[in-house]
């Protein structure tokens, strides 16, 4: 009987004991809970006090990865997209996903014994791919190099001289490359950039934490970062953008050239080679051989930069 | 005998190595020329010149070019120059005037603004536009050109050019870069009467990123000093390779 009692009474007191931590486990991992939710809902609200919904920041906070979205999702993600950019930039945005064109691969050739170190280029991009003016983001970096060196580190993109070309000096625009084996597509630790079928490599802002480590694995310094909330002025908004190029960006986010993808996907030039008045640029699709940039690749003395490092860029410079 | 039987297989390896390494050495002297990746039917013609003559020297090089008279180029549209002439047509005025055949006149009643800066004195104005009808131009074998196929004037000197404006290395290209081609005529770019491009002021550079306690007035300074310091640079880069080339000189003539 007291042997009964005794193992009652322990029984007793493990069940309270368990209950008890039972308890215990069930308050801290709710408390744990109820703190991440908060900090989450705190970041949310934060979103939203910016100039986004609650709505809105909760899907921004969810969304996936755009490689991985279906089509519903994608146009979803456009929608909330241009409500954003309605708030914030207080203009009606455009933004689309259309994509690449089949048995295209796109390449670039650059004649530098044309270029003359305009820069109408570097304009010409900033304006349509609604780059930040303060601070300001050039895609496009002009070289002014010796004309007996191709050491690029002896090369200086500050010149600003009276007339333009200096005797002696050759320029070479360098953006970039969208190289077959791109490193800063390795490198990316979140994948949020990725070379397209049509041989463009892109950035998803949405996805891209501003890390750097595509900045150090890019040999061309084709990288640019936004340290600040880019800020464009009202009336020099393009409004015809493009999820993966020239969509208004945030602070944080890494962009480059995008070969003005919003353009090219659908038969227009990019903007740098409009803006040429030299000529000097020539675009086109590398699979077809009777396009310009094939006739440049077998009848000119071209160079790409950086050739050992085995980058594959498509991006040619030729000589006349 | 066991050392002569390793010689004799260590012997017929090498051989077997040999071959193919004199087999690749001798192509590679034969293609020497081939930098560049020509097409298939020029490699064809230039087999047959290795074999007669040798020495491939410059002027062969040029006959070959220009014996390719047949161009597959892709058809192309230029928008219309005629259109952007003010005074077209020219013989509303030209019907009239008589036509004065010295050479090395100064135009004094119409036209003075232009000054002929092309052909370094070989030229004069009825080298490129025709005598009996002024709203054409003309060949050298005084055939008519009309004003919106003025690349075949420019073609016939700057042939070279006129190939690669054909197929995409010269000149511009617009509107699209598949579908309708488009390319700007010679004379979008080049004046006829003085083709020279004459330098142009750039825009301007980009920012400088210099932290937070820098002044507007630093960056020009910084800019200039810069241009400054790359000049003297170059300077004394060059004068430098000069002493290096002439040391090395000696010591090959020694």
């Amino acid at each position: 009987m007291s042997d009964q009692k005794t193992s009652s009474q322990e029984n007793k007191k493990q069940q309270k004991v368990s209950r008890r931590s039972f308890i215990k486990r069930f308050g801290v991992a709710g408390a744990t809970l109820a703190a991440a939710g908060g900090t989450s809902t705190a970041v949310l609200a934060a979103e939203a006090a910016e100039g986004s919904s609650f709505g809105d920041a909760f899907s921004e906070y969810f969304q996936s990865h755009y490689r991985k979205m279906t089509k519903e999702e994608i146009t979803e993600a456009l929608a909330r997209l241009e409500r954003q950019a309605k708030r914030e930039w207080e203009v009606d945005i455009k933004i689309e996903a259309y994509p690449p064109i089949d048995n295209v691969v796109f390449g670039y050739a650059l004649n530098i014994s044309k270029c003359k170190g305009y820069r109408k280029c570097v304009d010409a991009c900033k304006v349509v791919n609604n780059n930040s003016r303060d601070p300001e983001i050039e895609y496009i970096r002009v070289l002014e190099m010796d004309t007996d060196t191709k050491n690029l580190e002896d090369s200086n993109h500050y010149y600003n001289p009276k007339t333009v070309p200096t005797a002696g000096k050759y320029y070479m625009p360098v953006a970039c490359h969208h190289c077959e084996r791109a490193p800063c597509v390795r490198a990316c630790p979140t994948q949020a950039t990725w070379k397209e079928p049509d041989g463009i490599v892109v950035v998803d802002y949405n996805w891209c934490i501003g890390c750097h480590y595509c900045v150090i694995a890019c040999p061309y310094w084709a990288r640019r970062y936004n340290w600040k909330k880019p800020s464009i002025p009202k009336k020099e908004i393009n409004t015809k953008t493009h999820y993966l190029s020239n969509r208004p960006r945030y602070r944080g986010v890494m962009e480059k050239c995008t070969f003005c993808l919003q353009r090219t996907r659908k038969g227009q030039l990019p903007a740098c080679h409009e803006a040429c008045p030299t000529g000097a640029r020539v675009f086109g699709n590398l699979l077809d051989p009777k396009s310009e940039i094939r006739y440049i690749l077998e009848n000119k003395t071209i160079f790409r930069l950086k050739e050992e490092l085995n980058t594959e860029p498509k991006f040619w410079y030729y000589t006349d | 005998m066991k050392i002569f039987r390793e010689k004799i297989i260590l012997l017929s390896i090498a051989i077997l190595f040999a071959i193919p390494f004199t087999l690749y050495q001798s192509s590679r002297v034969m293609a020497k020329d081939d930098a560049t990746a020509i097409p298939e039917k020029k490699l064809k013609e230039k087999k047959v010149e290795s074999i007669v003559g040798s020495v491939r020297s410059f002027w062969k090089k040029e006959k070959l070019f220009y014996q390719d008279k047949k161009l597959d180029y892709p058809p192309f549209h230029v928008p219309s120059r005629i259109e952007q002439l003010d005074m077209y047509p020219c013989m509303d005025c030209h019907e009239e005037t008589e036509a004065n055949a010295d050479k090395e006149r100064v135009l004094q009643d119409e036209h003075e603004n232009i000054k002929l800066n092309h052909g370094g004195g070989r030229f004069w104005c009825t080298t490129c536009h025709s005598f009996s009808n002024r709203n054409y131009l003309r060949s050298f074998k005084n055939k008519k050109i009309s004003f919106n196929e003025s690349y075949l004037l420019c073609g016939q000197c700057h042939f070279k050019r006129q190939k690669d404006w054909f197929f995409g290395g010269h000149g511009k290209r617009v509107d699209n870069w598949n579908g309708e081609k488009i390319i700007l005529l010679c004379t979008e770019c080049h004046n006829p009467h003085s083709p020279h491009l004459k330098p142009v002021a750039p825009n301007p550079p980009p920012e400088k990123h210099m932290g937070p306690y820098h002044q507007k007035s630093d960056v020009a300074d910084q800019s200039e000093q810069k241009h400054e310091e790359s000049t003297e640079h170059h300077q004394k880069k060059m004068v430098w390779e000069k002493i290096e080339s002439n040391y090395l000189r000696s010591k090959r003539n020694q």
